[in-house]
C-alpha cells in the first residue's frame, strides 16, 4: 500500500503548483530547462546521467568481468584465498560512510596524501595546484577520474561475494568431467563455471541494470552533500533533493524532485528493458 | 573451498598453465590487498597520532606514510566516547548514544523486514489464492524496474503520518515485504517439498503448527544468514537516518556528520574521527569474517545457491 500510494502521489506531485497545488506543467518545464538550457554543467541532469552511466559501466562492464575471473581463481584455492576474500570484501561490508571516510584520509587535504605522493614521485604526474592544496577530490580535473578509479577497484574487489557461492555450488564431478574432456584451467572457467553460474550472474546484472543511469558513486559522502567539481551524479542529485526537503519540509518544493524522477524513469525504463532482453535472450541459461 | 567435495590439488601437481595463473594472480591479489588494507592501516596510525603532528606531517620518503606522525598517543582512544559527538535538536549525542541507536535500529529494521518478507514469501510460495502471481510479479517489478524520484512523496507521507523523527511509528516503514529478501526466501521455500506439510496435515497439524514446527526450522539457516547479511547493510545505512530519524543518530550517520564539519574542525579532530571509524568498522568486519562461509552457503540467488 505504501509503495503504490507513494508512486501515485509522486506522479501527482510532479503536476502540482508549489504552494497552491493547482495543475501545472511548470515542474517539467524546469526539468527540460535544466537539461537543454542550463549553463550549469554541474547539476545538468543530462550530464549527471552520463556520469552515472560512466560509473555504472566501469563497475559492471569493466570491473565485474575481471571480478568473475578473479573470484574463480580464489575459488580454485590460490594461496591465501580465504584472507584475500575477507580483505576484498571489507570495502563492501564496512559500508559507504566508513569506507569513504577512510579513503578521504588518503586522498584529501585533511589526510596524508599518499596517493598524491605516488602520482608525483612514481608517475611524474603534473597535478593542478588545487589538487595539491585540497586533495584529488578538491580539483575539477582530478575529482571525477579519481572517483572512476575507486569505482573500478571497488568493482573488482566487491562484486564477487555472491558469485563465490555460486561457483562453490557447481557439482565437483562436473569440473572433474571437464578436466577429463581436456578442458584446461580457463577452459573450465568459460565452459563450466560461467554457464553454471549464469542464473546468479544474470540476476545480479538484472538488478544492477536498475541503476544504469542513476549510479551515485557515493558522491554525497565524498563532497559532504554538496556535489561539485564535476562529480555530481544522478543518484547523488535525487538523494540531495530529498535531503533538501527534509531540511525544510514546510517550504520545500516537492514537485520538482518528483518531475525529475519521472523524466529519469522514462529514460531509464527502455534502457533497462533492453539490457534485460540482452541478458535473458542472448546468453542462454544452463540447467545444472 | 565451500564445498566439502572440492578436491585440493597440491601446487606441484598443477599444470604449467595453472601454476602461471596462480603465481600471476597471487601477486595481483597481494597488490589489491595492500591497496585495500592501507586505508585501514592509515586510520590506525592517525588514531594514535597527535593532531598537531598530523597537521605538520611532511613526508620525506614513501616509507614515512607507514610510520606514526610523531610520538604515538592514546588520547583519542581515551576521549573518543565523549569527543565523538553529534548535535541534534534534542541535544548532543556521544559515541555510546550512537552505538545504542545503531543496535536498536539494526535489530528492529532487519527483524521486522525479515519477518514481513518471510510470511509473505511463505504465503505466495505455498498457498494458492487469487492474486498470488500478481504479488510475485510486483515483488520482481519493484526490484528490477527503475522508478525514481519518490523521495519527496515518501517524505510527505511519513511527515503527514507523524513518523519523521518518531521511531515508535517509523517502524511501519520497515514492514515492506517486497524486497530482495522476499525473492531469496520465495526461491528457498519453493524448493521445499510439500510432502512434509502434507504428512503433518495427515497427522492432524494445523497451518500454524506446520509453519512454526516444520517450515521455520527448515528455513532457519537461510533466515539467520539473511539476518546477518541484512544487518551489515542496515548497520551502515546513513541515508535513512539523515532524512527520517535525525534525532536518533547511528554510528554511520554520526561519522558522516562528524567528517563533514568545517575543515579546521576536521583537521583538529582527525585522530578522534579515525578512532570512531575503526570502532564502527570492527564489529562488522569480525561478524563478516566469522560468518562469510555460513552466509554464502545459505543464501541462494537466481536458481543456484550462492
Amino acid at each position: 500500500m505504501f509503495w503504490v500510494y507513494v508512486h501515485i502521489d509522486s506522479f501527482a506531485l510532479a503536476f502540482q503548483e508549489r504552494g497552491t497545488g493547482a495543475f501545472t506543467w511548470n515542474n517539467f518545464v524546469s526539468v527540460f530547462n535544466n537539461i537543454f538550457k542550463s549553463k550549469n554543467t554541474e547539476n545538468n541532469i543530462g550530464l549527471m546521467m552520463l556520469r552515472s552511466f560512466a560509473l555504472w559501466s566501469i563497475s559492471n562492464l569493466l570491473a565485474f568481468p575481471i571480478a568473475l575471473a578473479s573470484t574463480y581463481v580464489l575459488f580454485r584455492r590460490v594461496v591465501g584465498h580465504y584472507a584475500f576474500r575477507v580483505i576484498f570484501s571489507i570495502s563492501g561490508i564496512v559500508g559507504a560512510v566508513i569506507w569513504v571516510s577512510l579513503l578521504k584520509m588518503i586522498f584529501n587535504s585533511s589526510g596524508n596524501k599518499i596517493v598524491i605522493y605516488i602520482l608525483e614521485n612514481w608517475f611524474n604526474a603534473k597535478l593542478p595546484a588545487k589538487a595539491l592544496s585540497d586533495g584529488l577530490f578538491g580539483a575539477k580535473e582530478t575529482a571525477f577520474p579519481t572517483l572512476c578509479v575507486i569505482t573500478f577497484l571497488h568493482g573488482i574487489a566487491g562484486g564477487s561475494v555472491i558469485v563465490t557461492g555460486a561457483y562453490a555450488k557447481i557439482p565437483p564431478e562436473l569440473m572433474e568431467a571437464a578436466k577429463l574432456d581436456g578442458l584446461d584451467f580457463w577452459g573450465s572457467f568459460f565452459h563450466v563455471a560461467l554457464p553454471c553460474s549464469w542464473p546468479t550472474i544474470s540476476t545480479l546484472l538484472t538488478i544492477a541494470l536498475c541503476s544504469i543511469l542513476v549510479a551515485d558513486g557515493n558522491v554525497y559522502l565524498y563532497t559532504n552533500g554538496s556535489g561539485g567539481n564535476g562529480m555530481s551524479t544522478m543518484g547523488f542529485y535525487l538523494y540531495y533533493l530529498t535531503v533538501q526537503i527534509s531540511n525544510n519540509p514546510a517550504t520545500a518544493d516537492y514537485g520538482y524532485p518528483a518531475a525529475v524522477g519521472i523524466v529519469v524513469s522514462l529514460i531509464s525504463v527502455p534502457v533497462v528493458l533492453l539490457g534485460r532482453k540482452i541478458i535473458t535472450k542472448v546468453i542462454p541459461t544452463v540447467e545444472v | 573451498m565451500l564445498s566439502p567435495k572440492t578436491k585440493i590439488i597440491r601446487f606441484h601437481n598443477k599444470t604449467l598453465q595453472e601454476k602461471l595463473t596462480f603465481i600471476i594472480y597471487f601477486f595481483f591479489f597481494v597488490l589489491m590487498a595492500l591497496i585495500f588494507l592501507y586505508p585501514i592501516y592509515s586510520a590506525v596510525l592517525i588514531s594514535f597520532s597527535k593532531n598537531i603532528d598530523l597537521i605538520e606531517f611532511e613526508p620525506q620518503s614513501f616509507w614515512d606514510f607507514f610510520h606514526f606522525a610523531g610520538k604515538p598517543q592514546f588520547d583519542s582512544w581515551k576521549n573518543v566516547v565523549e569527543e565523538f559527538s553529534v548535535t541534534t535538536d534534542v541535544g548532543d549525542q556521544n559515541l555510546l548514544d550512537m552505538l545504542f541507536n545503531s543496535i536498536w535500529f539494526t535489530i528492529a529494521k532487519v527483524s521486522l523486514s525479515l519477518i514481513a518478507s518471510f510470511v509473505l514469501a511463505y504465503a505466495v510460495a505455498k498457498f494458492n489464492f487469487p492474486g498470488k502471481t500478481l504479488l510475485y510479479v510486483i515483488a520482481v517489478f519493484v526490484q528490477t524496474i527503475p522508478l525514481f524520484g519518490t523521495g519527496s512523496a515518501s517524505y510527505k507521507l511519513f511527515d503527514a503520518l507523524n513518523m519523521v523523527n518518531n521511531p515508535r511509528l517509523f517502524w511501519f516503514a520497515w514492514v515492506t515485504g517486497f524486497d530482495f529478501t522476499f525473492i531469496i526466501l520465495h526461491g528457498t521455500l519453493t524448493g521445499i517439498s510439500n510432502s512434509y506439510a502434507e504428512s503433518a496435515k495427515i497427522d492432524g497439524a494445523n497451518n500454524l503448527t506446520i509453519f512454526l514446527q516444520i517450515i521455520v526450522p527448515m528455513v532457519a539457516p537461510v533466515l539467520l544468514a539473511l539476518f546477518i547479511s541484512n544487518s551489515l547493510t542496515v548497520w551502515n545505512d546513513y541515508s535513512t537516518i539523515m532524512v527520517y530519524l535525525r534525532d536518533y543518530p547511528t554510528l554511520s550517520y554520526g561519522l558522516y556528520v562528524f567528517q563533514s564539519g568545517d575543515s579546521m574542525y576536521i583537521a583538529n579532530s582527525r585522530a578522534i574521527q579515525c578512532a570512531a571509524t575503526l570502532i564502527s568498522a570492527l564489529p562488522i568486519i569480525l561478524i563478516y569474517s566469522f560468518s562469510q562461509k555460513f552466509i554464502l552457503t545459505n543464501i541462494s540467488v537466481g536458481g543456484l545457491k550462492g
